[in-house]
């Protein structure tokens, strides 16, 4: 879901190596060798920045806090990481990461196309991962420019079979980030309270969230006649008694990103909310039963049509947010749930599904993360969907 | 009431028609100015200023030099927020990968030539996407906006006050609550909580401790005692970052520290003193002007002692320049 990206990362940021040990990048790094040969490639070139770095994350660890960085691997070898860094930074980005070459760099062209040239790529066959949709393109156009005989082939395509989280530490470091949001929606029952600002409620579960060691943490919120229309970023309006709140919440710990979503009523809870509340929960369920592996992922979205009711204000706000996607070093990836969607759903994928309702005056919202299994579905977030606030 | 709707919409009014009187000078029908998603303290943000909007997933205005700006703005759903922002006439949300074809489409129908502003921040597949569908290669537009948004008006100089007045409690949060075996995260989701509380939206800040070589995202590492905590608090209130650095040492000062502590603040009220209008700024090719806002940072590695913060957001007056916040600039410490 798209929400205010931060103007630096500024959570927690470290290594676990408990959690995410060094063997598990050295096998990471063999098989996307082993892709880089499949491709008849010599190397590829994997990038991230602070909006989107899954496929560096997945390699390096490294996660870029802000700007942008960037690993070269070659067919066989230790991988080199370029990150735009001052020189004096340098030695703080090496903590973050497995690699033991890491090299700081201010322009993108002129860095990438030295190690390009160090590790005698020139006149090779270099794919790219991260790179054509990220950069930006006169970074792009000045890389080609400075290295004119590297012929660049696109490989995202290749890329994305290796990253699924299929060994038991990725599973264990999504488990931490789903207890974390989890514990974020504890908090909420208790912070919402009227008169007080939505910004200053929303302040105590970031902090929560942050605690537990979140990298990052992004938080929508609608209240009052707010959730007729859309969600927002938390402001300072101030909470009344009887409104309703459509709480979304995501955070990422040691780079995994989980998701979550809650209606609270600061009251009893109205009849109507009630119903549109379990009408949108009905339709996160229906779509979970619905994900296993080899499912199509059109017939996901198809279980939650069925549940929402095609046509009409429902389906399209919910189909205006998104009814899920893959989610994990980013926080949004494939596969999106959509009933145009073509692929298929694999073991061990990592879904963030959800339903807004914005209906007039009223709205709901409900979602949540799940580890897909064959026969059922793990939730990351143990959170009712609807919660009476009394204080 | 930190700004009234009214004062905030005729402010935008007057940019706007700034900038249709640049366009009218330059012979340009329609300024473009892309933002993308991720936003940055150090740059100037064309479309912000001209709406007052810090937009989700990436945005283009249309600026024609007759008739009212059109937003166009990701993602599908964010249409509400905009529509309601002061400076948007007109909101047309679309999924991301629609930005740029959909600005392209209603551009072609606005007063030609066409300029742009934001290019250098453009993805190659959406400047291809946005090249493609306009009628010709656009203008440079890029200095169209900068000069006009580098004066703070009455209500920008609001928000940053606030911002400054915010990062004081940041930073006093700080000296309040570190303790030995914190680890530093967990400060720092202080920090954080207590200026969203106040009104911040976002921290560009950091905050390290220990032997500091540089600043840094906060780690997993425990506060110790005897410990320097260098930290860079900078909250945004309504779009508006300030910045506040200093240093906070957990325990009491040794006497190096002490002196450090002095000359430090030496050295900042000189570098203050050479603030004013007229004065370049680290051989920068602009003279400060009336109404500026830049950080004055003195922040320096000393000897023995490691890297002292110290830096101020200022705001550039007639008798030279005045911080706005109230932190001294000294070397903070408290018992652990």
């Amino acid at each position: 879901m798209d929400t205010p990206h931060p103007l630096r990362k500024h959570g927690a940021f470290f290594w676990d190596k408990l959690l995410l040990p060094q063997p598990l990048f050295e096998e990471r790094c063999k098989r996307l060798q082993e892709a880089i040969v499949a491709a008849g490639d010599d190397g590829w070139i994997l990038y991230g920045d602070a909006d989107r770095s899954g496929d560096l994350v997945w390699l390096s660890h490294y996660l870029p806090p802000v700007r942008w960085g960037a690993a070269v691997v070659l067919r066989q070898g230790p991988p080199v990481l370029v990150a735009a860094l001052d020189p004096e930074d340098a030695s703080v980005a090496a903590t973050q990461t497995w690699i033991a070459e890491v090299r700081p760099a201010g322009e993108f062209a002129a860095a990438l196309a030295a190690v390009l040239n160090d590790r005698k790529l020139l006149g090779k066959r270099v794919g790219t991962v991260g790179v054509v949709d990220g950069v930006t393109a006169r970074d792009w156009d000045a890389l080609r420019e400075q290295v004119p005989n590297v012929r660049f082939e696109q490989r995202d395509a290749a890329m994305r079979p290796l990253r699924p989280a299929r060994q038991l530490a990725e599973r264990n470091a999504v488990r931490r980030a789903g207890n974390v949001v989890e514990r974020g929606f504890e908090i909420a029952r208790h912070v919402f309270r009227a008169g007080v600002p939505m910004i200053q409620c929303t302040a105590l579960i970031d902090r929560e969230l942050r605690k537990g060691a979140a990298e990052d943490v992004r938080i929508l919120v609608a209240a009052g006649e707010q959730t007729g229309n859309q969600l927002a970023p938390p402001d300072e309006r101030v909470l009344r008694n009887g409104e309703t709140v459509l709480l979304y919440v995501a955070a990422q710990v040691q780079r995994y990103w989980v998701e979550a979503a809650q209606t609270l009523v600061l009251g009893a809870i109205p009849p109507a909310v009630r119903e549109l509340s379990n009408r949108a929960w009905r339709a996160v369920v229906q779509m979970e039963a619905n994900a296993r592996p080899g499912a199509k992922v059109a017939d996901v979205a198809v279980a939650g049509r069925n549940a929402i009711g095609s046509g009409g204000t429902h389906w399209d706000t919910a189909t205006r947010y998104g009814l899920g996607h893959g989610i994990g070093l980013d926080g949004e990836e494939p596969p999106f749930v959509s009933v145009d969607s073509t692929e298929t759903i694999e073991r061990e994928t990592v879904l963030a599904l959800r339903v807004v309702f914005h209906a007039g005056t009223l709205g709901a919202i409900a979602g949540g993360t799940y580890v897909i299994q064959p026969r059922e579905s793990v939730p990351l977030v143990d959170h009712p969907p609807l919660v009476e606030y009394t204080s | 009431v930190i700004d009234g709707v009214v004062e905030v919409a005729a402010e935008l009014r007057a940019r706007a028609e700034r900038v249709r009187a640049a366009l009218r000078g330059r012979n340009l029908g329609t300024l473009i100015l892309f933002e993308p998603a991720q936003h940055a303290p150090a740059r100037c943000d064309s479309v912000f200023y001209l709406t007052d909007l810090r937009t989700l997933g990436g945005a283009m205005l249309l600026v024609p030099v007759r008739g009212e700006p059109t937003l166009v703005l990701a993602p599908v759903w964010d249409r509400a927020r905009a529509t309601a922002a002061a400076g948007v006439g007109e909101a047309v949300a679309v999924p991301r990968a629609q930005l740029a074809p959909r600005a392209a489409e209603l551009a072609r129908k606005l007063p030609q030539p066409i300029a742009l502003a934001g290019r250098a921040l453009m993805r190659a597949p959406e400047l291809t996407q946005l090249l493609g569908g306009l009628a010709g290669e656009p203008a440079d537009g890029e200095d169209i906006v900068p000069p006009m948004a580098a004066l703070r008006s009455p209500f920008e100089l609001e928000r940053l006050t606030r911002a400054a007045a915010i990062a004081d409690i940041g930073f006093n949060v700080v000296r309040q609550l570190a303790r030995p075996g914190m680890r530093e995260y967990e400060l720092a989701a202080e920090v954080d909580a207590v200026m969203q509380g106040e009104g911040a939206e976002d921290n560009a800040g950091w905050l390290a401790s220990g032997p500091v070589v540089s600043l840094r995202p906060p780690s997993d590492r425990r506060l110790e005692r005897g410990d320097k905590i260098v930290a860079t608090i900078a909250p945004m209130v309504r779009g508006y970052v300030a910045q506040l650095s200093r240093t906070f040492v957990l325990g009491p000062l040794n006497e190096a520290q002490r002196r450090a502590s002095l000359q430090l603040a030496k050295l900042h009220a000189l570098r203050l003193r050479g603030i004013g209008p007229g004065a370049r700024v680290d051989g920068a090719a602009t003279p400060l002007a009336r109404g500026m806002t830049i950080v004055v940072d003195s922040s320096r590695e000393v000897p023995g002692i490691g890297l002292l913060a110290c830096a101020d957001t200022v705001v550039v007056d007639d008798g030279g320049c005045r911080p706005l916040g109230a932190t001294p600039p000294e070397l903070f410490w408290g018992e652990a």
